[in-house]
C-alpha cells in the first residue's frame, strides 16, 4: 500500500507541472503574504494562498497534502491573483487540483461533491441547477420562514408568471427536447459522464437513465414528423 | 564649436555638475524647469537625509551656495529645453524660460533630470488619495518637517504608524519589478523621526525583506534597538477605514498569520520613476532607455556616465533609483567626463 501512494503522490505532482497553466501560474514567491493578507477564504478556514505556492515549490509531499480539504477551502475568487507582485496565481493551482481531484475520484472530491448530487442531476437532466420544487425549507434554511408558503400551490403561481417558459416547476424554464440532446451530446463528448461515474456511480446512472428516456422520446417525435 | 556644457536639472547631480564645471573653469548653463533649484528633495521638502540623518535644507543650501555667481556660469529656473538639433561639439539648444525663449549653443550637455516618486493611486489595494491619512513618504518627508507630527484627517498625532515598504516596487501587478532602493532606509529614517517626535508611538514597518545595503544596515539596526521601532514581514494585503481610524490587513508571514489591527497613519514607500523631465530630454536628445525607462549609460562599467549619444553625459536618479549622495558624486565625475570630452576636442 505504501507504494500505490507514492505513486499518487508522484503522478499528481507530475500531473500539476504538466499542466499548460502551470508555469504561468507558479512563478516565484518572496513569503509577502499580501496574497493572503487580501484572501477571504483566508479568515474563516486554515488556508493561505501563499501556503499554496510554496507547497508547490516544496515538491510532492507538499502538494499531496493539499489534496484533501485543502483544496477546497479556496472560494476561487482569485483575489490572490490580482495582488500578486510575481504575478503568481495560487486560486489558478487550487483549479488545477481540484480538476485532478476529481478526474482520479479522490475522496475529497467525492466528500465534496455528494451534497450537489441534487444540483448535478439538475443541471445535466435539464441544463439549470436549481428548480422551484428544489427551493424546500430542509434545503434551503437560509431563505427564511416563507419557503414553506413558497411551496404552497407552486404550480399555480408558476403559472402566474407571464412568461410560458417558466410554467414548470421541475426546472427553472422549459428546456427545448433539442436542447436536451444537445446538452447530452456535449457532456457524453466532453466526458463529463465519465468524472460524474468516477465520483458518484449511483448519480450517474440516475442521470444516464433520464437523459436515455428524454432522448429516446425526443428522437421517436423527430422519427414522427418525418 | 561652442565650448559650454548645458547641464538639464538641477537637483543634487545637476548642482554638483554644475559646481564642478565652475572649479574647472569651464563655460557651462544651468537649466531647471521649477522656480527653486535643489531638485526633488527640496521640491517636496524633504526632512532628514540618509545616511547621517542631517536636515536636507542643510545638506542643499551649500550645493546651491556653490552655483551662485559663479564665473562662467549661468543658473535659469523655470526654464527647460524644447528642442536640440546639431550634434557633439555644436548642439544648438532651444530654451523655453521665464523671460521667453532663446537658444544656445552648447559642445557638451549633461542630463540631470532625476526621478519622480510612483504614483500610490496606481496600487488600489491601500487606499492612496482616498482615506486622508494614507499618506506616502513623499508627504511624509513634508509632515515630519514640521516640528509635531500630525495625521491629515483630523489633525490629531497619531499613536499607531505603519510603514508599507515596497509600494510601486518590485510590483510585476503596477508595471515596476525593480527595487527603488532608498526606501527601505528612508522609512527606517522615517520611523526613528516618529519616535524622536512622539516616543510613545508604536511604529510598525512592514516588509518583504529590508534593503538597507550596504553601510546603512546601521539605520535598520538603530531603529530596533535604540527606537524600538517593530518589523513584521509580511505585504499588507488592504487598507480599509473603520471608525474613524485605517483597518490593516496582512499576513505576519514569520509568526503570528493573520493579523486585521488598527492603525492611525499608514505611510506607503512609494518608490522611485523616472521624472517627467526625464521622459522628455530622452526624446529630445534621443537617449536610449533601459527596460524600467530609465536612462541607459553607453556601458555601464567603463562608460556609466556617458550616453550612447556622443557628447551627452548621464548623472543622477535619472538612471536608476538612488541617494542624493550618490547622485552629487555622479554629478561631479559627470562633469569631469564633459570637460575632459571638450578639451579633447579642442586640442584635435
Amino acid at each position: 500500500m505504501p507504494d500505490d501512494k507514492d505513486r499518487e503522490k508522484h503522478e499528481i505532482f507530475e500531473e500539476l507541472r504538466a499542466d499548460p497553466r502551470y508555469h504561468d501560474f507558479v512563478r516565484g514567491c518572496l513569503n509577502c503574504g499580501v496574497c493572503t493578507g487580501w484572501c477571504p477564504s483566508h479568515r474563516f478556514f486554515d488556508y493561505a494562498p501563499r501556503i499554496v505556492i510554496q507547497n508547490c515549490l516544496a515538491g510532492e509531499d507538499r502538494v499531496y497534502g493539499m489534496m484533501g480539504e485543502y483544496i477546497w477551502a479556496c472560494a476561487q475568487c482569485f483575489s490572490c491573483a490580482m495582488v500578486c507582485p510575481f504575478n503568481n496565481n495560487p486560486g489558478g493551482v487550487v483549479a488545477i487540483l481540484r480538476e485532478i481531484a476529481v478526474r482520479r475520484g479522490m475522496m475529497s472530491a467525492k466528500r465534496v461533491l455528494k451534497p450537489y448530487s441534487r444540483v448535478l442531476l439538475k443541471v445535466m437532466t435539464f441544463g439549470n441547477q436549481v428548480s422551484p420544487d428544489m427551493i424546500q425549507p430542509d434545503f434551503f434554511p437560509d431563505w427564511g420562514p416563507k419557503i414553506p408558503w413558497a411551496q404552497e400551490d407552486l404550480e399555480l403561481k408558476r403559472q402566474a408568471i407571464p412568461v410560458p417558459t417558466l410554467r414548470t416547476v421541475e426546472s427553472a424554464w422549459k428546456v427545448a427536447e433539442s436542447t436536451m440532446n444537445e446538452l447530452y451530446t456535449i457532456n457524453k463528448e466532453a466526458g463529463i459522464f465519465d468524472l460524474v461515474e468516477v465520483n458518484d456511480p449511483g448519480l450517474a446512472e440516475v442521470i444516464e437513465d433520464d437523459v436515455q428516456d428524454k432522448v429516446a422520446a425526443y428522437l421517436a417525435e423527430e422519427a414522427k414528423k418525418e | 564649436m561652442s565650448e559650454a556644457v548645458l547641464i538639464i536639472g538641477g537637483g543634487p547631480a545637476g548642482l554638483a555638475a554644475a559646481a564642478s564645471l565652475a572649479d574647472l573653469g569651464v563655460e557651462a548653463v544651468l537649466v531647471e524647469k521649477e522656480p527653486e533649484l535643489g531638485g526633488t528633495p527640496k521640491k517636496y521638502a524633504y526632512s532628514k537625509l540618509v545616511p547621517d540623518l542631517r536636515p536636507a535644507q542643510e545638506t542643499l543650501a551649500p550645493l546651491v551656495q556653490r552655483v551662485q555667481g559663479r564665473e562662467g556660469l549661468r543658473v535659469l529656473t523655470d526654464a527647460r529645453p524644447t528642442a536640440v538639433s546639431g550634434k557633439a561639439g555644436d548642439f544648438k539648444v532651444r530654451l523655453a524660460g521665464p523671460a521667453g525663449e532663446e537658444e544656445l549653443s552648447a559642445g557638451a550637455i549633461i542630463v540631470a533630470t532625476g526621478f519622480e516618486h510612483f504614483d500610490a493611486r496606481r496600487d488600489t489595494k491601500y487606499g492612496y488619495g482616498i482615506y486622508p491619512d494614507v499618506v506616502d513618504i513623499r508627504d511624509m518627508e513634508r509632515m515630519l518637517s514640521e516640528p509635531q507630527l500630525k495625521r491629515p484627517s483630523d489633525g490629531q498625532v497619531p499613536q499607531r504608524v505603519g510603514f508599507i515598504l515596497c509600494v510601486g516596487s518590485r510590483d510585476r501587478m503596477v508595471g515596476n519589478t525593480y527595487c527603488s532602493r532608498v526606501c527601505c532606509s528612508v522609512c527606517c529614517v522615517q520611523a526613528i523621526e516618529v519616535k524622536e517626535k512622539n516616543p510613545s508611538a508604536e511604529v510598525y514597518i512592514f516588509y518583504m525583506d529590508i534593503r538597507t545595503y550596504g553601510l546603512l544596515e546601521n539605520l535598520y539596526w538603530e531603529a530596533q534597538e535604540e527606537h524600538g521601532v517593530l518589523f513584521v514581514k509580511g505585504r499588507v494585503g488592504e487598507i480599509l477605514p473603520r471608525d474613524g481610524q485605517l483597518m490593516v490587513k496582512g499576513e505576519d508571514t514569520l509568526l503570528r498569520g493573520p493579523f486585521e489591527v488598527p492603525f492611525d497613519l499608514m505611510v506607503l514607500a512609494s518608490g522611485m520613476e523616472p521624472g517627467e523631465g526625464t521622459v522628455q530630454v530622452a526624446e529630445l536628445l534621443n537617449l536610449a532607455r533601459e527596460p524600467n525607462g530609465f536612462l541607459a549609460p553607453r556601458d555601464s562599467h567603463t562608460a556609466p556616465l556617458e550616453a550612447a549619444v556622443e557628447g551627452v553625459f548621464l548623472a543622477g536618479a535619472d538612471l536608476a533609483p538612488k541617494f542624493s549622495d550618490d547622485a552629487v558624486a555622479e554629478g561631479a565625475g559627470a562633469a569631469v567626463r564633459a570637460a575632459a570630452f571638450l578639451r579633447s576636442r579642442a586640442g584635435r
